[in-house]
C-alpha cells in the first residue's frame, strides 16, 4: 500500500547533507527532489522501487519495504568524477588516457606539508619521478627525474611549462604554490613526443588556477609561521675534553695537532677545557619560515577570473643571514568576448632576494665550519685569561682557529645578494569556428632580470687577504635579461560519429625564441664604512658581457580515436627544427603510438562486483633531449686580454657539425585497475627508455690541447617498473582513512660510449667513472682493505686484489654501486574523521651510494686533526692485533678509498600534517565558508642505517660542482636538509 | 667573422692569445713556476699547509695523478701555434708576418722543449737519452691527430731549427712581454745548453745585448716595479690574466704568510748573508702562532696588482744567460777564464763587496752550479738542472721551520737513475691516443 517515505540523502564522501538529489519511483512520473538538509519525502508503494539520482553520484536503487524511512549515504561515482588531466595542449579525462602521466592537484597539494618552492612538494607524490631536494638552501629547487638517468652531459632536467610557458629549473620557485591547480608529469613517449626535441626527459606541466562560470568569488587567505633547524646528525662530535685528549694521544704519534698535544699544565688543560662551545650555536640559528597569501577566484556568465598576491620569507639558519624573500602576484582572466570567442591571459610576477652563503668546501663555508672548528676555541680572540684582545679600533676581533679564518666574517662582512624578477604569463584567444572546430592562438613568455650584488667591505678580513693587507674593498654587480616566448597556433577538430566514433585531430605550430643578455662589472678601493655602489669605487677594474640566442620551429599534429570509451588510439607527430643543432642536422622528426582498452567498460564486467575499473595500455615513440648549448656545434674563436688589455683571441669551442639532439626511444605497458567499488585503486607500469646519441665530450688527446669536443656518441638504457596501490581501509560518513603508496625500481646501463677506450671521465664526475657494461656514473675509487693488525697501516686493494699501502692508482669501478638509487617510492596515509584531518608521508629510497668526504675530513686519522673530529676517532689501532679499528693515526695522506663510501638507503617522515576544519556552525555565525587551521612538519623523523649524515644529498658542493651535478654523488658541506614545524591557517569567504 | 684568421689584427690578436695561453695557472701563470722546484730540494713541504702537490713533492705520482693539466696547456700553446703559422700565408710577405711567424716559432718550440724535459730524458741527462722517449712534436693544429713520441734528439732538433728560424725573423722592437731577439738567443743558449752544444750556447749566449740586473734593481724585479734583466716574461694583470703566480707557495693571512712550501733548510743555508737574493727570495716570518718559516718572497705581492701573488712570471732573464755561457765555457778547454767571467757578471751584482774567488777547474764549475740554484730558485728551473746533468736529488733531513726543527720529509732522495725523473704520462691520454707510449717504470 502507498505510504510516505521520508529519509536523508548524504554524500558518502564527507557525510554532508546532498540537496538537490532526485528521488524518483522507477517506473512511474513520481519524483520529488531533497531540500537543503537533505530531506525528502515521497510517496510509495511496499515493492516499488526508488531511484536516488545525483550529479556526479552512483544511481542507486533502494525498494521501499516495511520501513518509512530510507536513509541513504550516496557514493561518487568515480568514473564520472575523475580528474582532468592535463596532456601536452589537450586536457583529457583520467579514462581516455593512453599513456603514463603523474597527476597531482591543488587537493593533494594542500595535504603536504608547504614549501615555498613547488617541487619540492612533489616528493614521493607521482610515481615514476625522483625527486631530490638540490640542498636545504632557503628557495632552493629540486631535482626531478623523470624515469630514471636520461642523459650524460646535457641535462636531465625535464621540461617545464607553465600555462604554456618555458621555464628553467631553476626558475620553478618563482611560483607560489598557492596558485597552482594541477601539476602532470608527462612521462612516456606517447605523451611527449608532442614536445619533440625537447621532451626527452620527460614534461612537467604546470597549470595555474582558473575562474570558474556563474561562481561566486571565493576570498582565500592562507597564512603560515614555522620554524627551521638543522637536523641532528646521526653520529657525535667530540667536546673540548674529548678533543683535547684526541690531540694529546695523537702528540704521542709525533703528530702536533691542535693545542692539545702540547698542553704542559692542568691547569692550561682546565682553561682550555673550560672554553667548550658547540659552535652550531654561534654560527646557526634556527631558520624562520613565514607566508602570507591572498586569492580571490570567481565568474560570472562572461567573465572568469583569479587573482592572487603572496608573500614568503624563509630566513634559512645561518646566523645573520636573511635568507630568501620573494612577492608573487598573479591576475589569470577569461571573457567570452563573443558567443565564439574567449580572450585570456594568464599573467603572473615574482620578486625574489636571496642572500648566500659560500657553498664551497673552504674556510668561508659555516656549514664546514661547524665541524671544523675546535669546541675549545672561542668565538673572539682572547687572552689566556679569558679577556677580549681588542682591535685598534676597540672592537674585539673574530678568531681565526685552527681553520686559518672566521667565517662570521664572511656572514657579517661580505654580503652576496640575489635579485630575480620574473613575469611569466601567456594571452590567448580561442575561436570556436565551427561546433567542432577550435582555434587557440597564445602567445607566452618568461621574462627573468637577474642581478647579483657581491661586496667585499674594504678591511674585512678576506679583502685583507686577497688584498695582501691593503684594505681595498670590491663590488661586482652582475646580472642578466633572460626572456623566452612562444608562439603557438594549434587548430582541433572534435567530433563523435554515431555515438561510439570519438575522434580529435589537433594540429599546431610554435615557435620558440629566446634572448639572453649578461653583464658584469667591477670595483674595487671603497672607503671603510663607506657606500657599496659602483659608482664609490676609485678604480673601474673589470666588466664584462655576453649575449645568446636560440629559435626553435615546429609543426604537429595529434589524432586521438576512441571507440565508446572502450578502445582507444592515439598518434603524434612532430617536427622541429632548432638552432642549436649543427648545420648538417638542423630537422628532426618525433612520433608516437599508443593504444588502450578500457576492459571495465565492456559489458561482461559491466556489474562486475569486484572490478570497478581496468584498463591496459600500451605505448612508442620517439623525443629528444635538446639540452645541447647553443652554439656546441660551431667551432669558436673567442676573446682573452693580454698585457693590460690587448685583445687576443683563443678557441673557445671545438664544434661537430653533426651535432644533434639526443634521441629517446621509449615504449611501456600499463594496467590500471579499482576493485570494490574502486576502494582500492591502482597502477602497474613498465617501460624501457633507451636514449641513443647521447652528447659525450670526447676528450681528444692532451698532446692536441685536450680539448673535448662534444658529439652525439652514446648510448644507455633505463627500465623500470612502478607500482602504486590506494586503499580506503574505512570509508563512511564520518571517517575515512586512506593508505597508499607507490614504489618505483630502476635500472640503468651504459651501451655504448665513445669510441676511444671503455671508460669516460666527464667534468661533472668527481668520484665516478662511465663504463659501458655498467650503471652510469659508477663509482671509481680504490678498495679499502681495512687496517694492518701488525702495524696500524691503512691498507689497500691493487687494481689485481693484492693488498698494498697505496689507494692512489687502484680506483677500480665499483660494479653496481652508483650516486642512483635502485629503487623509492612513498608511503602515506590520510585520515579524516569529521573536522580532522591528518596526513603524513613518508619517502624511502635505496641502493644509492654517497662518498661521504665529510666522514673523510673527521675520520682522518690525523690528517685533518687540527680540525675538530667525531668521538668514533678514538677506535684507532694502537697494539699489534687489534681489529676492528680505524689505522694508526699518522700524518700521511688520508687516502680517498671506498672506506668513506656509504649507502645510501633511508627512509624519511616527510610530511606530516593535521588540520582542524571549523565546524559549519561556526563558519556560518562568522559569516565565513571555512576555517582550517593546521600543523604540518617536514622531516621529522628519519632512518638511514647506513650514512653517516644527512642522506638526502643532491648538491654536494655549490661552487665546486657548478652547473654539471651528479645529484648525490658525494656530500661536501652543501647547505644542509632542515626540519620545519609550522603553524598555519587557511580561511574562505 | 666567420673565419677566425684573415686580417693582420687577427693575427696579432691570436699570438696575444698564445701568450695568455702561456700564462695559464697550468702554466707558467703558476704550475710550471713552482712544481719543477716541489720536485726537487730547493723547497720543502709545511705539513700545516694546505697539503697541495704533495704528490709530486714525495715523487707518488702515477698516470691518474701526474702533470696532465701542464701537459694539456702546452700543447694549447703549440696548436695555437700551428694555427697561426698553417694560415700565415694570408698574411703580406714582409716584417709584420716574419715577427708573427718567428713567435709562433718560438712558442712552439719553448713549450716542446719544457714537455720533452718533463715528460722525456734530456740529453745530457744520461748516454742513452738522446733515443730515448721524447714527447710528439707536433707541426700541425689539427686536433684529431693522435701523434706517436719522437725521440728526444728529434725534438731537440726541431726545437733548435723553429729556434733559430725564430731568431732570424724576430723583429728586434718586441718588448719583453712578447718573444724578442734577446729572449730568443737567450733560449737558444738553454736548449743547447740542456743538448750539450757548448760552442752554440756560448754562440747564442753572445747574441744577447741586455744585461744583467743590478744589486740597486733586483729585488723591484719580483714586484714588477722593475724589468732590469728581464729578457721575456708573460704579463700578468688583474683585470686580464690575473693569475695567482704566487699561491702554489703561499697566501697571505692576516696571521702571516701561509705557506705550503717554504724554503728548504739547506738551500736557505746557501743564501750568505750579503747575498740580495737572501731578502728578495726569502721572507722569514711566523704564521700566527704555527711557527717561524722562511717562506718564499718571489711572488709574494705586485707593485702593479691588486691581487695577492699576480706577478709577472719570468720566462728568462740575461742573468741566467750568462750562467748557462760560464757552464758551458766551463766545460770547454782553456775557457776557465772566460767562465769566470760570465759567473762574475751576475755574482758581482748578487753580493755585496763581491770579491771574484778567481775559481777554476771544478772549483769553477761549482761554483756555476751553485750561482745557478741560488739565481734560478723557484722559477721553475732546478728539477731540469739536476735531471740533465744525470744527478740525483738529495734533501736535507730537516723540517719546515726557518731554523730546520719540525717534520723532515718523508722521502729524502730520488736516484739519479730512477725511472720517476720522467714523469708518467696521463692515463687519459693513453686512453685516447693508441700511438702514445707510457714511459717505462709506470
Amino acid at each position: 500500500q502507498e505510504k510516505t517515505i521520508t529519509g536523508t540523502v548524504t554524500s558518502a564522501a564527507d557525510g554532508l547533507p546532498l540537496p538537490g538529489v532526485n528521488v524518483i519511483v522507477k517506473g512511474t512520473t513520481r519524483g520529488v527532489q531533497t531540500d537543503f538538509d537533505g530531506n525528502y519525502s515521497i510517496q510509495a508503494n511496499v515493492g516499488e522501487t526508488l531511484v536516488f539520482s545525483f550529479v556526479s553520484m552512483k544511481t542507486t536503487e533502494l525498494k521501499v519495504g516495511a520501513s518509512n524511512t530510507i536513509n541513504l549515504s550516496m557514493e561518487e561515482d568515480v568514473a564520472v568524477l575523475q580528474e582532468v588531466v592535463v596532456v601536452g595542449f589537450n586536457t583529457k579525462s583520467r579514462d581516455q588516457l593512453t599513456s603514463a602521466v603523474s597527476n597531482v592537484t591543488s587537493e593533494d597539494l594542500e595535504r603536504i606539508a608547504p614549501s615555498v618552492s613547488i617541487d619540492n612538494m612533489l616528493q614521493g607524490q607521482a610515481s615514476g619521478v625522483q625527486v631530490t631536494a638540490q640542498n636545504g638552501k632557503p628557495g632552493q629547487t629540486a631535482f626531478i627525474r623523470v624515469r630514471g638517468i636520461g642523459s650524460i652531459n646535457a641535462g636531465n632536467q625535464p621540461l617545464y611549462i607553465v600555462d604554456g610557458a618555458q621555464i628553467n629549473e631553476e626558475d620553478v620557485n618563482a611560483i607560489n604554490p598557492n596558485e597552482i591547480e594541477s601539476i602532470s608529469v608527462l612521462k612516456d613517449a606517447a605523451s611527449t613526443s608532442i614536445y619533440g626535441a625537447r621532451g626527452g626527459n620527460g614534461v612537467v606541466l604546470i597549470t595555474t588556477k582558473r575562474g570558474g562560470k556563474d561562481k561566486d568569488a571565493v576570498f582565500r587567505i592562507n597564512s603560515r609561521i614555522g620554524f627551521n633547524r638543522r637536523l641532528k646528525d646521526n653520529f657525535e662530535m667530540m667536546n673540548a675534553a674529548q678533543k683535547l685528549q684526541y690531540e694529546r694521544e695523537l702528540g704521542a704519534y709525533g703528530l702536533n695537532v691542535g693545542e692539545g698535544s702540547s698542553i704542559s699544565s692542568d691547569a692550561e688543560y682546565n682553561r682550555l677545557v673550560a672554553l667548550g662551545h658547540n659552535w652550531e650555536d654561534d654560527l646557526l640559528q634556527d631558520g624562520v619560515v613565514q607566508s602570507i597569501s591572498f586569492s580571490a577566484q570567481g565568474g560570472e556568465d562572461k567573465t572568469r577570473y583569479f587573482f592572487s598576491l603572496g608573500y614568503d620569507e624563509d630566513t634559512g639558519i645561518i646566523e645573520t643571514l636573511d635568507a630568501y624573500n620573494r612577492l608573487s602576484g598573479r591576475l589569470n582572466v577569461d571573457y567570452d568576448a563573443k558567443e565564439w570567442a574567449t580572450i585570456g591571459t594568464s599573467l603572473s610576477f615574482s620578486s625574489i632576494e636571496t642572500t648566500d652563503p659560500r657553498d664551497r668546501n673552504n674556510v668561508q663555508n659555516p656549514f664546514r665550519a661547524i665541524y671544523d672548528y675546535n669546541p675549545y676555541e672561542t668565538v673572539y680572540v682572547q687572552d689566556d685569561a679569558g679577556n677580549l684582545i681588542l682591535d685598534a679600533n676597540g672592537q674585539p676581533q673574530f678568531n681565526a682557529t685552527s681553520a686559518g679564518y672566521p667565517v662570521l666574517a664572511e656572514l657579517t662582512q661580505n654580503i652576496s645578494s640575489r635579485f630575480y624578477n620574473r613575469v611569466i604569463g601567456n594571452l590567448f584567444l580561442d575561436l570556436r569556428l565551427h561546433d567542432n572546430l577550435t582555434f587557440r592562438t597564445q602567445g607566452s613568455g618568461v621574462y627573468e632580470q637577474y642581478r647579483r650584488e657581491n661586496y667585499l667591505q674594504p678591511g674585512s678580513v678576506l679583502d685583507l687577504i686577497v688584498n695582501g693587507g691593503v684594505p681595498t674593498g670590491s663590488k661586482t654587480d652582475n646580472g642578466s635579461f633572460d626572456f623566452t616566448y612562444t608562439w603557438l597556433n594549434k587548430l582541433t577538430y572534435n567530433n563523435t560519429f554515431n555515438e561510439v566514433h570519438n575522434l580529435e585531430v589537433t594540429a599546431l605550430t610554435e615557435y620558440i625564441a629566446n634572448n639572453f643578455r649578461s653583464y658584469s662589472a667591477n670595483g674595487q678601493g671603497f672607503t671603510v664604512g663607506g657606500p657599496s655602489v659602483l659608482d664609490a669605487a676609485a678604480t673601474p677594474f673589470a666588466v664584462a658581457g655576453a649575449r645568446s640566442e636560440y629559435s626553435i620551429f615546429s609543426v604537429a599534429g595529434n589524432v586521438d580515436y576512441n571507440y565508446d570509451d572502450r578502445y582507444i588510439v592515439t598518434g603524434t607527430i612532430r617536427r622541429d627544427g632548432s638552432s642549436r643543432f649543427g648545420k648538417n642536422t638542423k630537422y628532426g622528426t618525433f612520433f608516437s603510438g599508443s593504444v588502450a582498452w578500457n576492459i571495465s567498460n565492456e559489458e561482461f564486467l559491466a556489474n562486475n562486483d569486484i572490478i570497478s575499473n581496468l584498463k591496459l595500455r600500451a605505448s612508442a615513440g620517439t623525443s629528444g633531449n635538446d639540452q645541447i648549448g647553443r652554439y656546441a656545434s660551431i667551432t669558436t674563436y673567442g676573446p682573452v686580454a693580454y698585457n693590460n688589455g690587448l685583445n687576443g683571441i683563443v678557441p673557445f669551442n671545438i664544434g661537430d657539425p653533426n651535432l644533434s639532439w639526443e634521441e629517446n626511444f621509449n615504449y611501456g605497458v600499463g594496467v590500471e585497475f579499482g576493485l570494490f567499488k574502486n576502494r582500492v585503486r591502482g597502477l602497474i607500469d613498465y617501460y624501457n627508455r633507451t636514449t641513443s646519441e647521447l652528447l659525450l665530450n670526447e676528450q681528444l688527446p692532451f698532446t692536441t690541447g685536450g680539448y673535448a669536443v662534444t658529439g652525439n656518441l652514446g648510448e644507455m638504457v633505463n627500465k623500470g617498473w612502478e607500482f602504486e596501490l590506494s586503499a580506503d581501509i574505512i570509508r563512511n560518513q564520518d571517517f575515512r582513512w586512506t593508505v597508499s603508496g607507490n614504489l618505483n625500481l630502476y635500472d640503468n646501463e651504459v651501451t655504448k660510449l665513445t669510441n676511444t677506450g671503455e671508460d669516460l671521465f666527464t667534468t661533472s664526475n668527481y668520484y665516478t667513472i662511465l663504463r659501458v657494461g655498467e650503471e652510469v656514473n659508477t663509482f671509481y675509487i680504490p678498495r679499502y682493505a681495512g687496517v694492518n693488525p701488525a702495524n696500524g697501516d691503512a691498507l689497500y686493494y691493487d687494481t689485481d686484489g693484492n693488498i698494498t699501502n697505496e689507494a692512489a692508482g687502484n680506483e677500480v669501478a665499483l660494479s653496481g654501486k652508483s650516486p642512483f638509487a635502485e629503487l623509492d617510492g612513498s608511503i602515506s596515509t590520510t585520515l579524516d574523521y569529521k573536522g580532522w584531518d591528518l596526513s603524513a608521508n613518508f619517502y624511502f629510497k635505496q641502493g644509492n651510494y654517497i662518498y661521504n668526504l665529510m666522514e673523510m675530513n673527521m675520520l682522518s686519522d690525523g690528517d685533518n686533526a687540527n680540525s675538530n673530529q667525531r668521538v668514533d676517532a678514538f677506535n684507532y689501532w694502537t697494539t699489534p692485533g687489534d681489529t676492528n679499528v680505524l689505522p694508526r693515526p699518522n700524518n700521511d695522506t688520508n687516502q680517498t678509498s671506498d672506506r668513506f663510501l656509504q649507502k645510501g638507503d633511508y627512509i624519511r617522515l616527510r610530511s606530516l600534517q593535521l588540520g582542524y576544519n571549523l565546524p559549519s556552525k561556526f563558519t556560518e555565525k562568522m559569516s565565513i565558508d571555512a576555517l582550517r587551521i593546521y600543523v604540518s612538519g617536514t622531516n621529522l623523523w628519519t632512518y638511514a642505517p647506513h650514512y653517516k649524515g644527512d642522506p638526502e644529498v643532491g648538491i654536494g658542493s655549490g661552487e665546486t660542482q657548478g652547473t654539471n651535478v651528479i645529484p648525490g654523488e658525494f656530500s661536501l658541506y652543501s647547505y644542509p636538509t632542515t626540519r620545519n614545524l609550522s603553524l598555519g591557517i587557511d580561511l574562505k569567504f | 667573422a666567420e673565419v677566425a684568421l684573415v686580417t693582420p689584427a687577427d693575427f696579432e690578436n691570436a699570438i696575444n692569445g698564445m701568450y695568455t695561453q702561456m700564462e695559464s695557472a697550468n702554466y707558467y701563470g703558476a704550475n710550471f713556476m713552482s712544481f719543477p722546484d716541489v720536485l726537487t730540494d730547493n723547497l720543502i713541504y709545511n705539513p700545516d699547509g694546505r697539503q697541495t702537490q704533495r704528490v709530486t713533492y714525495e715523487w707518488r705520482y702515477n698516470a691518474n695523478a701526474t702533470q696532465g693539466a701542464f701537459m694539456a696547456q702546452a700543447y694549447r700553446v703549440i696548436q695555437q701555434a700551428n694555427f697561426i703559422l698553417e694560415n700565415i700565408d694570408r698574411l703580406e710577405e714582409g716584417s709584420q708576418k716574419n715577427n708573427i711567424r718567428a713567435q709562433a716559432l718560438a712558442g712552439r718550440a719553448l713549450s716542446h722543449f719544457n714537455l720533452c724535459n718533463l715528460f722525456g730524458k734530456i740529453p745530457t741527462q744520461s748516454a742513452d737519452a738522446g733515443s730515448a722517449l721524447g714527447m710528439p712534436y707536433l707541426t700541425s693544429s689539427d686536433i684529431r691527430q693522435t701523434p706517436a713520441r719522437n725521440t728526444v734528439s728529434e725534438v731537440y732538433d726541431n726545437i733548435i731549427t723553429d729556434l733559430q728560424t725564430a731568431a732570424n725573423q724576430i723583429s728586434s722592437e718586441n718588448g719583453i712581454e712578447r718573444f724578442n731577439r734577446n729572449a730568443v738567443y737567450g733560449l737558444l743558449s738553454r736548449v743547447h745548453l740542456y743538448a750539450g752544444n757548448m760552442p752554440d750556447v756560448v754562440t747564442a749566449a753572445n747574441q744577447v745585448t741586455a744585461s744583467v740586473s743590478t744589486t740597486a734593481n733586483f729585488p723591484s724585479i719580483w714586484d714588477d716595479s722593475s724589468d732590469d734583466g728581464v729578457l721575456f716574461e708573460l704579463k700578468n694583470f688583474d683585470a686580464d690574466t690575473n693569475v695567482s703566480t704566487g699561491v702554489p707557495y703561499s697566501q697571505t693571512l692576516t696571521d702571516g704568510i701561509y705557506s705550503e712550501y717554504v724554503v728548504e733548510f739547506g738551500l736557505n743555508n746557501l743564501y750568505q748573508p750579503s747575498d740580495i737574493r737572501r731578502f728578495a727570495y726569502i721572507d722569514t716570518s711566523p704564521f700566527g702562532s704555527t711557527g717561524i718559516y722562511n717562506h718564499v718572497a718571489k711572488y709574494l705581492s705586485s707593485s702593479v696588482n691588486t691581487g695577492s701573488g699576480v706577478v709577472d712570471s719570468k720566462v728568462i732573464r740575461a742573468a741566467e744567460v750568462q750562467l748557462n755561457k760560464a757552464e758551458a765555457l766551463a766545460s770547454m778547454t782553456g775557457q776557465d777564464g772566460a767562465a769566470l767571467a760570465a759567473l762574475d757578471l751576475v755574482r758581482s751584482n748578487r753580493y755585496a763587496g763581491f770579491v771574484s774567488g778567481g775559481e777554476t777547474g771544478q772549483a769553477l764549475k761549482d761554483a756555476i752550479q751553485l750561482e745557478r740554484r741560488l739565481e734560478l730558485a723557484f722559477e721553475g728551473h732546478r728539477f731540469f738542472d739536476v735531471k740533465r746533468q744525470g744527478l740525483p736529488i738529495n734533501r736535507t733531513n730537516a723540517g719546515e721551520f726557518f731554523d730546520g726543527t719540525g717534520t723532515p720529509p718523508l722521502f729524502l732522495t730520488l736516484t739519479a737513475s730512477d725511472h720517476r725523473f720522467q714523469l708518467p704520462i696521463p692515463k687519459s691520454e693513453i686512453d685516447v691516443n693508441p700511438n702514445m707510449e707510457q714511459n717505462p717504470g709506470y
